[in-house]
């Protein structure tokens, strides 16, 4: 069904109905974009749900003028990036390191079926700032274009292209440092 | 080396290594829906109180900063407490005015003294008078005083 059909239906008054269809058709993505975020199923869960309640609220003020699934791509990375900034607040409060206990979180988790190098790439992704981590994972596993990562982070092409440049040297380099200590050790 | 130069154009780093438990997106869906019917449970207390309770949090917020401020700078009404410095200044204050008024005191008994010093006597005068005066002068002057 297209977009414009389940915004008619939810307009008609079929709300229910409407955000059931939004879900069917877009959940699954959604989901995966949010989980590449906060690694954790538990936290992707409960931001999915956030964002398709936020999203069935303010329905009725989307005005059409993007896509559906880029306004809700939108409500799901800015649920993402504000979950991760508490989470590096209560890092800091409590003087630990937040990338390190996302990576001993990863090793303990059960739907993490990644090799020692995926376990490297997710822990060298934690270290980079919420926004960035955002631009580098829509870019780097989504493959979306410059200009779709504009329209959903409200930044412009030429900053988006810088900060992922930034990402993607920060990020190999971690890599290297990580795999030349497991090769030392 | 080279490969791990580039070892972000590795295909395999690209794969999903996450996994999710089995039925979860059906599941979702539920939960979703039970949140999205499920009524939002507002206090009675919050819905009627809840903006005279920040009106009067927001008075009390500026209430406690203009006095913290007010005790900071020591200009409360009725406050016996001085600060140093103050009392500093009004001690120099007081010095000043003593020692003026020492100075004038001292100034004016200096001029009266110098004044008496000057002034001549009784003795002086008549000598004066006798010298610079004829005996009809004086007979004149005494008989004008006696009239």
């Amino acid at each position: 069904m297209e977009d414009s059909e389940i915004l008619e239906l939810y307009r008609s008054g079929e709300e229910q109905q409407a955000i059931n269809l939004i879900m069917r058709k877009y959940g699954e993505r959604l989901y995966w974009h949010i989980r590449k975020m906060v690694c954790n199923h538990d936290d992707a869960d409960d931001l999915l749900q956030n964002t398709f309640i936020k999203a069935w609220k303010a329905l009725d003020t989307f005005r059409e003028d993007a896509k559906l699934y880029t306004w809700l791509y939108r409500i799901a990375t800015n649920e993402c990036i504000t979950f991760l900034k508490r989470q590096n607040i209560k890092a800091t409060l409590s003087l630990s390191d937040n990338s390190k206990a996302v990576a001993n979180k990863l090793e303990a988790d059960p739907f993490f079926n990644g090799d020692a190098l995926q376990l490297a790439l997710q822990k060298a992704i934690a270290k980079l700032p919420p926004k960035q981590k955002a631009v580098f994972n829509m870019r780097y596993f989504d493959e979306l274009k410059y200009e779709e990562i504009s329209e959903i982070l409200n930044i412009s092409v030429g900053a988006l292209k810088a900060s992922y440049h930034h990402a993607y040297n920060k990020v190999q380099a971690s890599i290297k440092e990580e795999l030349n200590f497991l090769a030392k050790q | 080396m080279d490969e791990i130069k580039n070892i972000l154009d590795n295909p395999d780093l690209k794969r999903n290594a996450f996994s999710v438990p089995e039925g979860y997106f059906a599941k979702m869906e539920d939960s979703v829906r039970e949140r999205i019917k499920a009524p939002v449970h507002e206090s009675l207390f919050l819905k009627y109180f809840k903006p005279a309770f920040g009106l009067l949090c927001s008075f009390a917020l500026i209430f406690g900063l203009g006095y913290g401020v007010l005790t900071l700078t020591h200009t409360l009404p009725g406050d016996e407490e001085v600060s140093p410095y103050i009392t500093l200044l009004e001690d120099e204050y007081y010095n000043r005015a003593t020692v003026d008024y020492l100075e004038i005191a001292e100034a004016d008994t200096l001029f009266q003294s110098s004044y008496d010093e000057s002034a001549p006597d009784d003795e002086d005068i008549v000598t004066y008078l006798s010298s610079q005066l004829t005996s009809a002068d004086i007979h004149y002057i005494y008989a004008d005083l006696i009239k």
